[in-house]
């Protein structure tokens, strides 16, 4: 793991196999969660690794989990977007977990999750990234250039998005968001819902990906917008990204809606 | 018997049958396709047989000549997707070279029929449809209920014998319950009376599904009393994000298709012909500012259910009424 200096020191504290069996991760999308938790399950529980991602899972190892003779790590990482009845599930599972069994919980937040779930769990938080830790990550990418990196510092914040961006190319995404705010406020707004035709909107589309799109445009609208434009489109933009959070949107209409601030449109 | 009424759909190959004993029969109604298999295979090969795809694999894709013996049997098998993966053995099947006089069919509820498998086997395909059942020569029970009640009935099982069996079940079982604890001795319920009974009662499974592209065109083309009158039958359990998908994405289409026809630049949209000629009947019905209009409702309610602030249980009707004028 690069960086996360703290948390390493205080994991490589615990005894091996002495690690506490329920555990939250929270840091923000790419910190690098499920990297440590493997890491943990590499170096001090050495179980079996599993994922769950529904209710009937939380149910399943319910029934199981007396029954295990080795240990095994069960790893939530999508419970933030877990609906109530399946995290009241896990609240009854880790009321009196079993042996040989450990849980973690991945989440963008303490404040997802009950108080009377994070008063039974290890709270371990992942810290921000600095600049040359984020430099040594992008020098363990393949093919990156230095160019490539300074673009890539300056608008992303952890490891996970840095890779993404990466793999999608970010030296032309950032010429496709120039282009864009060279044009977004000139051009008609039929013209300018053509943006969309490059994003990814769709789960089995292809594109660029929205919340890279956003992100990287927000950080060249700080560079050569005016001043006032430049607030406006960052605002929006950033209503658009905390939207994007939320499960199940529709990315084609959010996209939209945002291009309509922009523009100023009202109906 | 019942099947004369029963349409099945079956695409010719002129280039060279299939071996007669090999069928593929497309549909979510098991029941129906029994009865089609014993019409079809129950004269020539006796009992008809379920089969697992685990034999089908062990047997036949590996080469083996599969189903020996003298006495004829017909084979079903339901999962057709490893057959649909091992295209080794297709010819052979073809000329029937394992089958060794034997039927295999095989049960599927959807068939892609683009796909190289169904043009392959195409004369082998039968795409079953009950729209025309005479349900009682199949089911002779269900004659004590009144037509136009087990009409109904079928109908809200979309036309779906399996299902239409399981209600008619249910049914009888509330009439016998009825007979049993009428402890009052006044008239005793009919069928029928018990039939309306768990109707208004809501008993029933509705199966009626809606057709999201009949049903967005009379929006599109506001035809109130039609959408109206069309929806009135559909069982509403969730509010249906497909057919606001499939209505955000005509609008949008239109609001480019006005934009672009007034400037004279419909050559850069990537609206294709078919989706050009769709919005060229609906432009008529709005405005730019309309569709503006519409484009920012149907997002307040897409996001508004996903975010919680609008009720999903009454967001289709809402829907509707901001959309139609």
């Amino acid at each position: 793991m690069i960086g996360q200096v703290k948390v390493l020191t205080e994991i490589s504290k615990i005894a091996d196999m002495k690690f506490p069996r329920f555990s939250v991760i929270c840091g923000l999308r790419g910190s690098g969660k499920t990297t440590l938790i493997k890491y943990i399950n590499d170096t001090k529980i050495h179980a079996e690794y599993n994922e769950i991602n529904s209710i009937d899972d939380i149910r399943q190892i319910c029934l199981d989990a007396p029954t295990y003779t080795e240990p095994r790590l069960y790893v939530l990482s999508d419970f933030d977007s877990m609906n109530f009845r399946a995290k009241e599930s896990i609240l009854k599972l880790c009321e009196d977990i079993p042996p040989n069994l450990y849980i973690m919980i991945e989440t963008i937040s303490v404040e997802n999750i009950k108080q009377t779930l994070l008063s039974r769990a290890n709270v371990i938080k992942l810290s921000g990234y600095s600049a040359s830790e984020l430099t040594e990550f992008c020098n363990t990418l393949e093919g990156i250039s230095e160019n490539e990196i300074s673009y890539l510092i300056n608008a992303f914040k952890t490891p996970g998005d840095i890779s993404r961006a990466h793999n999608c190319g970010i030296i032309s995404l950032v010429e496709f968001c120039q282009k864009v705010l060279a044009n977004i406020y000139v051009a008609n707004t039929f013209n300018a819902m053509k943006i969309a035709d490059s994003l990814k909107l769709k789960a089995d589309g292809s594109g660029y990906e929205l919340d890279l799109f956003f992100t990287v445009l927000m950080n060249c609208a700080a560079l050569t917008l005016p001043a006032n434009q430049a607030h406006q489109l960052i605002m929006s933009t950033s209503h658009a990204l905390q939207r994007l959070n939320m499960k199940s949107i529709n990315k084609l209409m959010l996209f939209d809606m945002w291009l309509f601030e922009v523009k100023g449109v009202s109906a | 018997m019942a099947t004369k009424k029963i349409s099945a759909t079956k695409k010719s190959n002129s280039a060279s049958d299939i071996c007669e004993n090999f069928r593929i029969i497309v549909t979510d109604d098991i029941m129906l396709a029994k009865i089609i298999i014993s019409s079809k295979f129950e004269q020539t090969h006796g009992v008809i047989n379920l089969i697992d795809d685990a034999t089908v694999n062990r047997q036949l894709f590996i080469g083996k000549s599969f189903l020996t013996g003298n006495v004829k049997k017909c084979y079903v098998c339901k999962n057709i997707e490893p057959l649909i993966k091992n295209d080794s053995i297709w010819d052979d099947l073809v000329s029937g070279k394992y089958l060794n006089g034997h039927a295999l069919i095989y049960i599927c509820d959807k068939l892609d029929s683009r796909t190289k498998f169904a043009k392959k086997f195409k004369s082998a395909i039968f795409t079953v449809k009950s729209d025309s059942l005479d349900i009682v020569s199949v089911f002779p029970e269900c004659s004590e209920l009144s037509k136009d009640r087990r009409d109904l009935l079928f109908k809200r099982c979309n036309n779906n014998v399996t299902k239409f069996m399981s209600e008619f079940q249910k049914l009888m079982l509330y009439h016998q319950y009825c007979l049993l604890y009428n402890t009052d001795n006044t008239d005793f319920s009919t069928l029928d009376d018990d039939f309306d009974y768990m109707m208004n009662d809501n008993a029933f499974i509705n199966l009626v599904n809606e057709d999201m592209f009949k049903l967005s065109e009379y929006i599109m083309t506001q035809q109130n009393d039609k959408v109206y009158k069309y929806i009135a039958d559909l069982s509403k359990t969730e509010f249906d994000f497909g057919l606001l998908s499939v209505l955000y994405n005509n609008f949008r289409n239109l609001y480019i298709y006005g934009c672009a026809n007034k400037l004279g630049y419909l050559s850069t949209t990537n609206l294709t012909p078919f989706v050009q000629n769709n919005m060229k009947r609906y432009l008529p019905y709005y405005s730019s500012k309309r569709i503006l209009e519409i484009l920012s409702f149907l997002q307040k309610i897409d996001y508004g259910i996903k975010s919680g602030t609008i009720d999903s249980d009454y967001a289709f009707e809402y829907m509707l009424s901001g959309v139609l004028s």
